[in-house]
């Protein structure tokens, strides 16, 4: 009888799949576009500003500084070939049409730990970067009396007066284009910049035109405006980059933008124009391109994809800005102060590699390529010290469900990488079986959390780059999803509890709801979960688990503020959501309360993604949650 | 890891994230919905409709990694839904496959999944034709193991099908 059910499998694979599979599914695209649209104007809710008083406590700030390392020589560089023109590209991409697998938000920069050293200076909260010097945009910011915050659902930017927080008002509103969506906003000098995706390609009327063009033609959009005087906003500068967007960093004054721009062979033959680069500055003279004389690739590349490096100098809005093209693709990227570390995914011969490109921000230009085995997380996969990269990546990761079976090889690995990204050191085979949850580089160690069943937390001495080792290891229920320096000998980290159950003869761990530890590491070959906060239960969940910039901590004010999403099971639509508020000491940590936009929460209305508390932020001892229906203002003093 | 990055791209509003993460499953999703409703205009509707539902509730996914077990779901609750709505209007056709598969001198396997109810087809669809593991079919349809194990069971006996020991894991 099996073969009966062999026979069924095999009809069931040869079921043709029409060629109008790729128009039904844009089909969908475009459905679910309009509906969203339509929402958008539905509720035209303007936002209202709100304030309650809440207790909590108190700190003070210090100012820090920054410091840039420099190269003495300039660096020599890997060698790039030109493409040259549309034949050399078409026969580059023939064979490897899925080599990239992914586009990718957020971005790494290296050297000091920002977490540890950056505390705002004027007594207000940044963005939680992952490197000091070297700012990440994020969908709210503060510049210590306005607040700026991206209104997904008007399709504007407000600025609020946020302090002092007895008299809030908004103050205005910039309209965005509506084919524009920013993935977020940076604060510079008298500019705020907003950086995204341009949907223009969506629009109705082009409904005839060949499917993947339309996506290629998908663009990466800045906007750039004065906000000097913040009744009278100006529109400063406008720039569109072929290609999606990735992630943006502004060092040094220079704002960096990463994009990939997709390449189809089949469309590149039929109009060799889609094969170059068309960059629309409105600081510039006419349309910028990267025709193929300007375009870079480096043999053995991927080659699904174009990664663009576009700067612009934020203190020259004159000059036109200048874009890198090369082939190859960026999934995560993490900067340092010096250099941009691109990271792709290949799968060849059945092994996952990371490939790495490293791109000099001094002298403006791809210096080296690495490659590593195994895949990255995320941005904190890596950090640069001391001139040498350092990267941990998981084998045996690939299409974690649907690959039920390349579990059984699945192992963790930590490499350090010369300046030349060739691998120094290694420790490879960690944790067989498991998946790394999170990492953290502090300085000459690192710290990586792997999962099954349980939570190890590695401790790794990365002091000698040939030699890295595991110090110790801690094994506790549950996992951490990020983990953020508390100081040099203590971590937070932030994940989910879980239990073992046995379901069906095997064991297995079932999480029981959001959890914040604080993990002692004074002793390195035995590190300690010296407290821990359960929140919720099964189900809960916090945007802080996946996007850093969500998590919100300052150890001088003693507080610690995540948006969460609180349940009590998975059918659960009666929890809470709101930002949790706590204090974290080397005493313990204390839950402090939830505050929450709305007390009447259903799940399933359009209006519940308003009352969604996305971020919070502190201006001296007020703590501001952000949704999009309004923003509340918090005493933190006790 | 880059299917997290796809979704948490696609969360944010990068459609052409979103459309790669569809894309990619496209023949499952069509062989899968074919395998419902036999016809190529009702599967093309069928994975339209499930790539729309998708689209507007992404922010549901509490975890990047479940994004195709949604996907899954959704695909599966779309492709019931359009039965159950057509079956009001052609009722007799599923029983008379039913008593087809009732009677002993006449197994035409292929008929008589056809003629499964939904979370039996759903179950052997997925364990037999796209080769998921009982656990991973569970987190899909939203239930235990043991409901899983017990409903394949029935499945594989409405069938008349005594599969040998080892095939149900």
């Amino acid at each position: 009888m099996n073969k009966k059910i062999d026979e069924l499998k095999k009809e069931y694979e040869n079921i043709e799949v029409p060629a109008e599979i790729d128009f039904a599914i844009e089909k969908g695209i475009k459905k679910g576009k309009r509906r969203k649209n339509t929402g958008r104007e539905d509720i035209g809710m303007a936002a209202a500003v709100l304030i309650c008083i809440m207790s909590l406590s108190i700190f003070k700030l210090n100012e820090s500084s920054l410091s840039y390392k420099t190269y003495e020589n300039e660096p020599v560089g890997i060698s790039l070939s030109v493409l040259g023109s549309s034949d050399s590209l078409i026969k580059i991409i023939k064979d490897n049409q899925n080599n990239y697998m992914g586009v990718r938000n957020g971005a790494v920069f290296g050297v000091e730990d920002a977490a540890i050293k950056s505390t705002a200076q004027q007594g207000y909260s940044k963005t939680n970067n992952q490197v000091e010097g070297v700012d990440e945009e994020d969908t709210v910011q503060t510049d210590g009396e306005f607040i700026y915050s991206i209104d997904e659902v008007n399709g504007c930017i407000d600025i609020v007066k946020a302090y002092p927080a007895s008299k809030m008002e908004l103050i205005n509103k910039i309209n965005l284009d509506k084919s524009f969506k920013p993935s977020g906003i940076f604060l510079y000098s008298d500019y705020l910049v907003a950086v995204g995706n341009s949907y223009s390609s969506l629009n109705e009327q082009n409904v005839n035109i060949n499917y993947d063009m339309k996506f290629i033609s998908n663009k990466t959009q800045l906007v750039i405006y004065d906000i000097k005087d913040k009744k009278s906003v100006k529109k400063v500068r406008d720039i569109k980059i072929e290609g999606g967007y990735v992630t943006s960093r502004i060092t040094s004054s220079k704002l960096f933008i990463v994009s990939n721009k997709y390449l189809n062979r089949e469309i590149i033959i039929n109009d060799k124009k889609n094969g170059e680069v068309r960059i629309e500055d409105s600081a510039a003279k006419g349309e910028i391109v990267n025709s193929y004389d300007k375009i870079k690739y480096v043999s053995g590349a991927e080659t699904g994809s174009y990664l663009n490096i576009t700067r612009v100098d934020l203190n020259n809005m004159k000059t036109a800005s200048k874009t890198d093209t090369i082939l190859g693709f960026s999934g995560n990227v993490y900067c340092s102060p010096d250099n941009l570390y691109l990271t792709g995914s290949s799968y060849k011969n059945n092994k996952e590699e990371t490939p790495i490109y490293k791109y000099s921000l001094k002298y403006n230009k791809f210096i080296a390529k690495g490659t590593v085995e195994g895949t990255i997380l995320n941005q904190f996969s890596m950090d640069e010290s001391k001139g040498y990269l350092r990267i941990a990546t998981t084998t045996g990761n690939y299409f974690g469900i649907l690959k039920s079976e390349a579990s059984s090889q699945r192992h963790n690995n930590v490499y350090i990488l010369d300046k030349d990204l060739k691998i120094s050191g290694s420790l490879t085979d960690l944790a067989k079986d498991e998946r790394i949850y999170s990492v953290r580089f502090m300085g000459d160690r690192g710290y990586m959390v792997t999962y099954k069943e349980m939570d190890p937390l590695f401790v790794i001495d990365l002091k000698n780059p040939i030699k890295p080792k595991v110090l110790g290891e801690l094994k506790i229920p549950g996992f951490s999803n990020y983990l953020h320096p508390y100081d040099e000998n203590h971590l937070i980290g932030l994940g989910m509890d879980s239990v073992l159950v046995t379901e069906g003869g095997e064991e297995r761990a079932r999480p029981t709801g959001l959890k914040i530890s604080l993990f002692d590491v004074t002793n390195v070959s035995k590190p300690k979960e010296l407290y821990k906060v359960n929140l919720g239960g099964q189900g809960s969940y916090s945007e802080a688990q996946y996007n850093h910039k969500a998590f919100m901590f300052s150890k001088e004010k003693n507080i610690l503020s995540i948006p969460v999403d609180i349940r009590n099971g998975y059918e659960d639509n009666n929890g809470k959501q709101g930002a949790a508020v706590f204090t974290v000491s080397l005493n313990g940590i204390k839950e402090k309360g939830i505050i929450s936009h709305s007390d009447d929460i259903n799940r399933n209305s359009e209006l519940y993604n308003l009352s969604i508390v996305r971020r919070t932020l502190y201006i001296d001892d007020v703590l501001y949650a952000v949704s999009n229906e309004k923003i509340t203002a918090s005493n933190i003093t006790v | 890891m880059e299917i997290n990055d796809l979704v948490n791209s696609a969360v944010r509003g990068n459609d052409d994230a979103f459309y790669q993460l569809v894309s990619c499953r496209k023949d499952m999703l069509y062989r899968t919905a074919f395998s419902y409703v036999k016809n190529k205009e009702d599967a093309l509707d069928i994975v339209s409709e499930t790539v729309y539902k998708t689209y507007i509730s992404l922010k549901k996914i509490k975890e990047p990694k479940y994004f195709y077990t949604y996907l899954q779901r959704i695909l599966i609750n779309t492709a019931i839904d359009f039965l159950r709505k057509k079956k009001d209007t052609a009722e007799i056709k599923e029983d008379i496959l039913a008593d087809k598969a009732e009677s002993e001198s006449y197994i035409d396997l292929k008929h008589s999944v056809d003629s499964l109810g939904g979370d039996y087809k759903t179950i052997i669809i997925m364990k037999y034709f796209q080769d998921f593991t009982l656990k991973e079919i569970g987190d899909i349809l939203g239930c235990s193991l043991g409901t899983v194990k017990s409903r394949l069971h029935k499945a594989l006996s409405i069938l008349k099908l005594d599969l040998e020991e080892g095939y149900y894991e």
